[in-house]
């Protein structure tokens, strides 16, 4: 085979090849300079050799990935076995899926001005199992006793009509979600989960809660509403934010392209699945950071599982695959 | 004709250990902020590396990604912080030569060994999809010996000494300085034979 490839000479092949300043001593350079003066081979060589060089970095640099999944997983993980145990962060842990249990939520009374911060997971103990089987028994006993004394309430069938009547219930499968009957009929109180500065920076799965009053009963689907266009200018001030603010794209493929996500709830994408939501988003996100992706899954997952009756939240984007799916399994519908 | 573009890029500037060396002190004591922002520092360099070494830009992507798993978890283990991309790069090509050797492509180029002039050049395509330069240069690349390969590219894109090079590789300085200068040639080679495929196919030959 013909080529046009200068052969140096073997004596100085080598030296021409080292091209790190510290490759060779000054006196070693010096003597390969004279050399490559007088030498057409080496000197053809050596011109090759930095056109190969500027070809190779010239090469254009391949699609860079985000800060890996299993180290935002292992960071997860560590920082929820310190919550656990009270440090304030271990340095490393056993590897975890990031966001696999989310704490859940206390019920009762919120504070109507004071931000809360979800508080650590406490194991499931068999005296709460008790106390809720005989607080359902006794709800049950008083809504057949007032039945009996009332007759059934008016209006017709439908999923209001079935639920007990005390505690936030999300009953709603089609998109919105209710709760009936309220405890006080004009005002909902639900709580939005934000990112807060600094923490979330840190660990993307913390968020911080700020209250907000649902004008109707379709308190989940406000509270994801809410999210989306993000904290208040007094709340930003305090630190919240939301990084859907600005981020979602135009390219609607919901059919009522004024929404910006539905919601299933007990669903798994298109399967039924009690106690899982699903947020489709109706438009593109666009994820500016490398956390980013993990910080919005954290806000939309506190805030739907504030709600007793949904613990586990899916997340799919407008073309119906995983949210932020680093590693492109879809594997949020696998369960 | 072999002919690369006159125009020279910048010559690669490999991320400063010196001033590195207190984020590696701090991402060392658990600081997440301070290795995710060596990850910003060195996420592209070694994707570059990696994607040339192994001749796949989503296999590289993702060799990096377990490179900087394997960086976080082993940092505590890290023994100068000075002397982190050295590391860095040690874990990479450690990832790359076990994917290489796992690959089909170790059967046909011996880890070591220099490759025969007849050997898997691949068939280039047609006339109407003449390479452009790039993909000549990664043709090129992904004919060299695999060690070859890894001692021209710490070179060129790690921007690390010879000495360095054998210090990770554990070879001989000798060997690093033969293997670069040996993989040049086969880099040009090479090209030449590709650019031979490409010139043939155009005027209509063939090329079996």
């Amino acid at each position: 085979m013909k080529t046009s490839v200068p052969h140096p000479c073997p004596a100085w092949a080598e030296k021409l090849a080292a091209v790190h300043s510290n490759d060779l001593s000054p006196e070693e350079r010096t003597a390969l300079e004279v050399h490559v003066a007088s030498c057409e081979q080496c000197r053809a060589a050596q011109e090759r050799y930095a056109q190969m060089d500027a070809a190779i970095l010239r090469l254009p640099a391949p699609v860079l990935p985000e800060l890996p999944a299993k180290v935002l997983a292992q960071w997860a993980a560590e920082d929820r076995a310190a919550r656990r145990s009270g440090v304030v962060r271990p340095l490393r842990s056993q590897e975890q899926p990031l966001l696999r249990d989310t704490p859940t939520l206390p019920d009762g009374p919120i504070a109507p001005s004071r931000p809360e911060r979800r508080p650590p997971r406490r194991p499931f103990s068999l005296l709460t199992a008790i106390a809720a089987v005989l607080l359902v028994a006794l709800l049950t006993t008083a809504l057949i006793a007032s039945r009996l004394h009332f007759g059934p309430p008016s209006g017709g069938p439908g999923p209001q009509n079935t639920t007990p009547p005390t505690g936030i219930t999300v009953i709603a499968t089609q998109g919105t979600a209710v709760i009936s009957p309220s405890p006080t009929p004009t005002s909902h109180p639900v709580k939005v989960y934000f990112s807060h500065n600094p923490e979330s920076y840190n660990d993307p799965s913390f968020v911080q809660a700020v209250q907000r009053i649902s004008p109707d009963a379709g308190v989940a689907t406000f509270a994801l509403k809410q999210l989306f266009l993000g904290p208040t200018a007094d709340e930003q001030a305090q630190g919240y934010f939301s990084e859907f603010v600005g981020n979602l794209g135009n390219d609607n493929v919901c059919s009522d392209t004024s929404k910006v996500f539905t919601l299933s709830l007990d669903h798994r994408g298109t399967t039924p699945e009690t106690g899982t939501a699903t947020v489709m988003l109706c438009v593109s996100v666009t994820i500016p950071g490398d956390l980013s992706g993990f910080r919005m899954q954290a806000m939309i997952t506190a805030t739907l599982t504030q709600f007793p009756n949904t613990k586990k939240v899916v997340i799919l984007n407008n073309q119906g695959n995983c949210f932020n799916d680093l590693r492109g399994g879809n594997n949020c519908l696998q369960g | 004709m072999f002919q690369f573009a006159l125009s020279s890029p910048s010559p690669p500037v490999p991320p400063s250990d010196t001033a590195s060396a207190s984020l590696v002190e701090r991402a060392r004591a658990g600081d997440r902020d301070a290795f995710t922002a060596l990850f910003h520092q060195y996420n592209a360099p070694i994707c570059r590396y990696l994607a040339h070494l192994v001749g796949n830009d989503e296999t590289g992507a993702d060799l990096a990604q377990e490179t900087f798993f394997l960086a976080w978890r082993g940092l505590p283990g890290m023994r100068d912080e000075t002397r982190f991309a050295p590391w860095l790069y040690k874990i990479a090509t450690n990832l790359a030569r076990s994917h290489l050797r796992r690959s089909r492509l170790i059967r046909w180029l011996p880890w070591a060994e220099p490759v025969s002039q007849h050997s898997s050049i691949p068939t280039l395509p047609g006339p109407e999809n003449r390479l452009a330069e790039a993909e000549q240069v990664k043709l090129a690349l992904a004919q060299l010996t695999p060690t070859y390969r890894t001692c021209l590219l710490l070179q060129l894109e790690g921007g690390f000494s010879q000495r360095e090079i054998a210090d990770f590789l554990h070879l001989s300085e000798k060997s690093v300085s033969v293997y670069v200068s040996r993989g040049r040639q086969q880099f040009l080679q090479a090209y030449e034979r590709l650019e031979g495929e490409v010139q043939a196919s155009q005027k209509g030959g063939h090329t079996p």
